[in-house]
């Protein structure tokens, strides 16, 4: 028992640092290496911790080795096109103006129901709408609508809006973020006039935000009952 | 470049271990083994004391490593030759040869089996 215990928190570090090792590609997009990766490296895990008569290094290995060769391999798709197409695969549209492409989605071998349903979705009940639609490389769908149907911008309608301000986090759980609140260009007086005017101290602010024109969101920390 | 260089450091490393750890289990399995044939030999000849104090010596050479074949072998099989050197030092005590002999060829046959399952031959990768 105890064994599996020390071995379980010894791959899960190991485990977290590969991921972290990976980026964050591996946890938003997952494309077919990914995919396998991410299975294999869980089941190469599972395997060691509870089987202890298997040396620890029987799982160790074979992580490290499918860590390194997804590294390698993620650094070659993007170095190199054909390398990308391999492990990965195009996209491949299935609507153009409007038009079912089905050839191709005989290819993919995604039913019609499964495109519609992917497409509803997306909020587009109308398949006449849709310019394009096509299945990316990681199995998602994503539908484009004629510009006719999309909904006007800013710019069509010639309305003026403020750009978008990042905000920045200077208080989190009770804490002053001072690099972060140094990087918005405000200091401790400026805070310090926030919250008086909100009239709470730093420890009882679970988030606090600020824009750099000045724009703040405060959310309070929750008291037990 | 970073994460290519990580990838192949890695890559690198566990080959290095898997190498090394290979090189070092196959250098102790052979000193073992032939330390066994040569106590096997000494049984034939009926020189029981002479090839007890040498299976026993190569017990405790094997006991003297067993973190690093904890590390590397299946603990089932580290368990089983244990167990075959203990029986075996019991029959050489005994002068038994007729258990001592095919007992000890048994041993030699599983210690050269935990080296070449780590072999990278094609029959053990397929």
């Amino acid at each position: 028992m105890f064994i599996s215990y020390i071995r379980t928190i010894i791959l899960y570090v190991l485990l977290i640092a590969a991921v972290r090792l990976m980026g964050k590609r591996q946890l938003g997009e997952l494309e077919p290496t990914e995919f396998v990766v991410a299975i294999l490296i869980a089941d190469l895990a599972s395997v060691p911790m509870q089987d202890i008569g298997i040396p620890l290094f029987a799982g160790v290995i074979p992580i490290l080795t499918v860590l390194s060769i997804e590294l390698i391999f993620s650094v070659l798709s993007v170095r190199f096109r054909p390398v990308r197409k391999f492990l990965s695969g195009s996209p491949v549209m299935l609507m153009e103006n409007g038009k079912i492409l089905v050839q191709n989605l005989m290819e993919t071998r995604l039913t019609v129901d499964e495109l519609t349903q992917h497409l509803r979705a997306q909020g587009i009940l109308d398949l006449s709408t849709v310019q394009y639609a096509l299945m990316e490389v990681d199995g998602k769908i994503s539908a484009i609508l004629d510009p006719k149907y999309q909904p006007p911008t800013a710019q069509d309608l010639q309305i003026h809006v403020d750009a978008a301000e990042m905000p920045v986090a200077v208080i989190s759980d009770g804490v002053i973020l001072d690099d972060q609140l140094a990087a918005s260009g405000r200091n401790r007086a400026w805070l310090d006039k926030q919250l008086r005017h909100f009239g709470c101290t730093a420890e009882e602010v679970f988030l606090l935000t600020a824009t750099k024109s000045g724009k703040l969101y405060l959310c309070r920390q929750e008291v037990d009952a | 470049m970073k994460h290519l260089a990580t990838g192949v450091v890695i890559l690198l490393l566990c080959l290095a271990i898997c190498f090394t750890s290979l090189a070092v289990l196959d250098h102790w399995t052979t000193h073992a083994t032939s330390q066994l044939e040569q106590a096997l030999e000494l049984a034939d000849q009926e020189y029981f004391d002479e090839a007890e104090a040498l299976v026993t010596e190569t017990w405790e050479f094997w006991r003297r490593r067993r973190g690093f074949f904890g590390m590397v072998l299946r603990h089932t099989e580290a368990d089983q030759v244990n167990s075959t050197f203990r029986q075996l030092v019991e029959y050489a005590q005994n002068g038994c040869a007729e258990e001592f002999e095919p007992t000890c060829a048994d041993l030699i046959e599983q210690i050269n089996h935990l080296c070449d399952m780590e072999k990278p031959y094609y029959y053990n990768v397929l």
